[in-house]
């Protein structure tokens, strides 16, 4: 029992963080209301980004400071909304609430929850916009981030606190690989000195149909229960639209700074630009290339800035963004992805061609690039997948004399019949992103020659074959290739043993 | 006419801070209707900044009336009475407005308790 006295001491320190609330209101007028943009006089002392309420109820966000109005984006209502209702400001600038019951939760953009679910409680209001943290807080990029995708951990690493651009046309895979990369962050299948990562998804302008298949099979491979749904469809104003990727890293920031590690993949940014152009066009902002406004790189810049890895005096934590750009025939050279690409730490570009030939995910290895994942990646797969890059560069370079086979030398041949079989152990079905020991064991096979005499049509049942049979017989050696540390001769010596006796298997069935 | 011409036109037909009838008569006959739309606009909102309206719960002593009158030298105070503003005032200042009274302190406590009514006292 809590005494008399305790209580009272309880009330007096609760009273103290009573604050008063401010008393100044700053009252306006709606003057024009036309697609979700409000015009409103009055409201001299109004701040940029601050929230104001209407008179009906609804919400909405200052955009625009003019000399006599102020434009304000409507967030929620406004249906009833009329000339002359007055609108005024509450002192507060945009904010959601982030707590850890977001977790396996699908919000919108404002916070308010979209699976029925009851409302998140007690939550930390974090601000929409925020300045990203200084050169001072941040550290290099340490930690590698799974992907499970064989063709990205060996070629295209991404680390933790890293931005990659996946970029390539629609209905080539894109959301697959961060579907894959959020599934592979399941506490079981990481290395156990990594961290458990949280992952957020923003679907941005995209079919609610298509919204619900990525929620269903999240929730099919348990990958729900540590990932955060944040949308906005196509069928949402342009101004949640606009807000919800900042909604969804300001939410990672809550993460971040409690030390998480969070994965955070925005699903697309080419929508997302679409409903900013659309937005600054109805506030009459000037229009640039494309009728795109001026700062339209700012807005993916302080978006994608916010990614960061934070030193261990600030805790640690870090968010790593995997923005989406969709492409219109190939072209990676129109505005948005420029400026994406030039503001990410790299791109992973899926090519048509690639996938029309079946090679999924269709990852095109010479355009894509990851500047600043090979630092962390383990010290296991880097000194495995360092051969394949140039092998897969060289092949394609003979690709275009395979036509003339009979008359190419032996050497190219075999660098040809090589390139061939690492292409297929690059191919990987959806849904299942490999651990990394069983990448380091399909690598290592493939570049070291061990499948160059295994027809180029069996190749993908010898690596599930001996992904089986390594898992069966030598549970030991995935455990040490499961530590990550540079591989011993023993471990090689393991390596070589544990394939020349599956191959004897193998070919003799 | 650009917004900022009725403003001047506004401005300019007031005579020691008082609307001037005689001025205003002379500029309406000389505006197109829809630019005298605008005009009125304009004069709303002089009107607006340089009158003060403030709301008491009874009718305010001279002590009051002078404190207020000394808050806004330039202004032309109204003041309204509301019986239900308990210990309150309330003032409209153009697009500004303060406002205290018991009815909101005793609402905000109430927020503030309901808001941590699952913390443990």
């Amino acid at each position: 029992m809590i005494d008399s006295k305790n209580i009272i001491e309880n009330l007096e320190k609760r009273l103290m963080s009573f604050g008063q609330e401010q008393k100044t209101q700053n009252v306006g007028v709606v003057e024009k209301i036309t697609d979700g943009v409000v015009i409103a006089s009055g409201l001299s002392k109004a701040i940029m980004g601050e929230k104001v309420q209407f008179s009906d109820g609804s919400s909405g966000l200052i955009l625009n400071l003019d000399e006599d109005t102020v434009s304000i984006i409507l967030l929620s209502g406004g249906e009833n909304l009329r000339e002359g209702d007055t609108v005024k400001t509450t002192g507060q600038l945009l904010s959601i609430g982030a707590s850890e019951e977001l977790l396996g939760r699908v919000i919108d953009p404002l916070g308010n929850p979209l699976d029925g679910k009851p409302k998140i409680k007690k939550a930390k209001l974090m601000p929409l916009e925020r300045i990203a943290p200084g050169v001072v807080n941040r550290e290099p990029v340490n930690a590698p981030l799974k992907t499970g995708i064989k063709a990205i951990d060996s070629m295209i690493p991404i680390g933790r606190g890293q931005r990659e651009l996946i970029i390539g046309d629609r209905g080539l895979g894109k959301t697959a690989i961060v579907i894959d990369t959020i599934i592979n962050q399941r506490p079981n299948s990481n290395n156990k000195k990594l961290k458990p990562v949280v992952c957020i998804y923003v679907a941005i302008g995209q079919k609610q149909s298509t919204i619900a298949q990525v929620i269903d099979k999240l929730k099919q491979e348990n990958a729900f229960s540590y990932t955060i749904v944040v949308v906005a469809s196509s069928s949402y104003p342009a101004s949640l639209q606009y807000l919800a990727p900042f909604s969804g890293v300001s939410i990672a920031e809550y993460f971040m700074e409690k030390g998480q590690d969070v994965l955070i993949a925005y699903d697309d940014l080419t929508k997302h630009a679409w409903a900013y152009r659309q937005l600054s066009l109805v506030l009459r902002r000037p229009a640039g290339r494309e009728a795109y406004p001026g700062d339209i790189f700012y807005l993916h810049s302080r978006l994608l800035e916010r990614a960061v890895k934070l030193n261990k005096t600030k805790g640690g934590g870090s968010i790593t963004a995997l923005p989406i750009i969709e492409t219109q025939a190939d072209d990676i050279s129109a505005y948005i992805p420029t400026n994406v690409i030039s503001i990410t730490d790299g791109q992973i570009y899926l090519k048509g061609d690639l996938f029309y030939l079946g090679v999924r995910p269709a990852i095109d290895a010479g355009n894509s690039v990851s500047r600043v994942g090979s630092s962390a990646q383990t010290a296991a797969i880097k000194s495995f997948s360092g051969k394949i890059r140039i092998e897969l560069a060289q092949y394609k370079s003979l690709e275009a004399f395979a036509q003339f086979g009979s008359e190419l030398d032996a050497a190219t041949s075999a660098q040809l019949e090589r390139g061939k079989r690492i292409l297929e152990v690059l191919k990987q079905p959806q849904y299942q992103p490999l651990p990394e020991p069983f990448e380091i064991l399909s690598i290592w096979a493939v570049t070291n020659g061990y499948l160059d005499d295994i027809s180029v049509s069996d190749i993908q049942r010898f690596e599930k074959e001996y992904h089986e049979y390594v898992k069966t017989h030598n549970q030991k050696l995935l455990e040490k290739l499961a530590l990550g540390e540079k591989p011993t001769d023993d471990i090689l010596k393991e390596l070589k043993k544990t394939i020349d006796s599956f191959k004897k298997m193998f070919t003799s069935k | 006419m650009t917004k900022k011409q009725f403003r001047l036109l506004a401005e300019a037909s007031y005579t020691k801070n008082k609307l001037d009838s005689k001025k205003v008569e002379k500029i309406v006959k000389l505006l197109p209707r829809k630019d005298t739309k605008m005009y009125i606009k304009a004069l709303k909102n002089k009107e607006n900044k340089t009158t003060v309206s403030i709301t008491l719960p009874r009718q305010p002593k001279k002590q009051i009336e002078k404190l207020f009158k000394n808050m806004y030298p330039n202004k032309k105070i109204i003041y309204n009475i509301d019986s239900s503003l308990i210990v309150g005032v309330k003032v409209i200042d153009n697009d500004l407005v303060y406002e205290e009274n018991l009815k909101d302190t005793l609402r905000q406590i109430a927020d503030f308790v309901s808001q941590n009514a699952s913390q443990n006292i």
